[in-house]
């Protein structure tokens, strides 16, 4: 809404458009208010009717919905919603726990129901393999301590294996009686709970994470099954 | 069926309960900064014309963009209502503004927007809240401050405390002449 005063005319602009006004088209003030000059009527009258109309208003909500969804697209990556919904789950399981009454926790239930269905929908269309792989906790949780997909690609499967137990490995280094962890987020993947070596599955299980991240961020073609049933032989 | 609102999730409805008295025209234009997931909006959008939504967060306006297909007169804008100029083009001259921004500099925020957008005759409604203007100082002395701050530029018609539903909140309704 930008008012510009030439010799000639007056323009006006905005996201539906340009508009002209005629040259003797004037305000004078009277009494505090503002008052239309009575020249030319017809012309802004059709104008000012315009903007009382509820098409004027409709082409508002579509100019500013269609700008609203393209600046959604340039600010915020896939990466960017799947930390956040993360977050956001974990502050919900957090005030979950404690009520062990189940009547009272209907709301919130329904809150993490919808929550989980939005993420498991984002991170098929994003990263395909590394969900196949790595189950809907681990691999959400992963990608949030890794920051973006991006980054998850360029690790080696080593530090996959320890992400999420940072304070135990650097225990690790700086006293030498301590041993290294052998898990991090990943412990809490189906496979390693289940299997009575965890610190052999947990390696495997990295490895093909690492392998399923990279697959992903290049955009390959989809073999998660196929990692997956290779985990399994070799798990049991 | 009619929407029921709960006082505790919104300010404006919670000033109502307290006694405060706004009167919305159907054909009003409503400016509201700080329009998070769309619960107030959708309560304004009832009662008037047409409700311009500004907000900051990418990640909330997912929702408010879902509840303007379902209203048809909210527009949904991403945008820094610090920076009136950046979304300069995309709105029209306001009947009311309505903030309800957690900043320290929100009454310079709610000023630079009135200036530029509202129209003479219209009402500016202010959720003041007085522990992100200043921690350690007492409230109500928070809120004298603002008070003097605002009647430079605007008549100040009513304000209320929010005691039961918020704490340490007070909404502010205004008119410019």
């Amino acid at each position: 809404m930008a008012f510009c005063l030439t010799m000639t005319t007056y323009s006006f602009e905005n996201v539906l458009g340009k508009f002209n006004f005629t040259p003797k088209f004037r305000f004078s003030k009277k009494k505090g208010r503002i008052i239309i000059d009575k020249i030319n009527i017809c012309s802004y009258k059709e104008v000012l009717h315009s903007f009382k109309k509820k098409d004027f208003f409709n082409g508002f909500a579509c100019a500013n919905l269609l700008i609203t969804a393209k600046d959604l697209d340039a600010s915020a990556d896939n990466d960017y919603f799947i930390r956040e919904t993360v977050k956001q789950l974990d502050n919900l399981y957090k005030a979950k726990n404690p009520i062990k009454d189940k009547k009272l926790c209907v709301d919130l239930e329904e809150a993490i129901f919808e929550k989980e269905s939005y993420l498991e929908r984002l991170m098929e269309k994003h990263c395909p393999n590394l969900f196949a792989v790595a189950d809907f906790y681990t691999a959400s949780h992963l990608l949030k301590i890794a920051g973006s997909l991006k980054k998850l690609s360029q690790m080696a499967a080593r530090k996959i294996q320890i992400l999420g137990a940072e304070s135990a490995f650097f225990k690790f280094l700086t006293s030498p009686e301590r041993k290294s962890p052998k898990y991090g987020v990943i412990f809490h993947h189906q496979l390693v709970q289940g299997s009575s070596n965890k610190g052999r599955t947990a390696r495997l299980l990295a490895d093909k994470i690492a392998i399923a991240a990279k697959v992903d961020f290049f955009k390959g073609q989809f073999i998660g099954d196929k990692l997956r049933r290779e985990l399994n032989e070799k798990v049991v | 069926m009619k929407k029921l609102y709960e006082p505790c999730r919104s300010k404006l409805v919670a000033a109502e309960k307290n006694g405060l008295k706004v009167k919305f025209n159907w054909k009003d234009v409503v400016l509201y900064l700080g329009a998070s997931h769309g619960y107030t909006p959708s309560y304004i959008a009832a009662r008037t014309g047409f409700v311009f939504a500004v907000e900051i967060s990418p990640y909330v306006i997912q929702a408010l963009i879902e509840v303007s297909k379902k209203e048809g007169n909210i527009a949904p804008i991403l945008a820094d209502a610090n920076k009136p100029l950046s979304y300069f083009k995309r709105v029209s001259g306001v009947d009311v503004v309505y903030q309800d921004i957690a900043q320290k500099n929100q009454v310079e925020i709610f000023l630079k927007n009135v200036n530029l957008f509202l129209k003479n005759g219209g009402i500016g409604l202010l959720a003041v809240k007085c522990r992100s203007i200043d921690v350690s100082a007492n409230p109500s002395d928070v809120f004298e401050t603002v008070k003097t701050a605002l009647e430079k530029y605007l008549k100040i018609q009513d304000y209320k405390n929010l005691e039961p539903y918020e704490k340490d909140h007070y909404m502010i309704m205004c008119k410019k002449e």
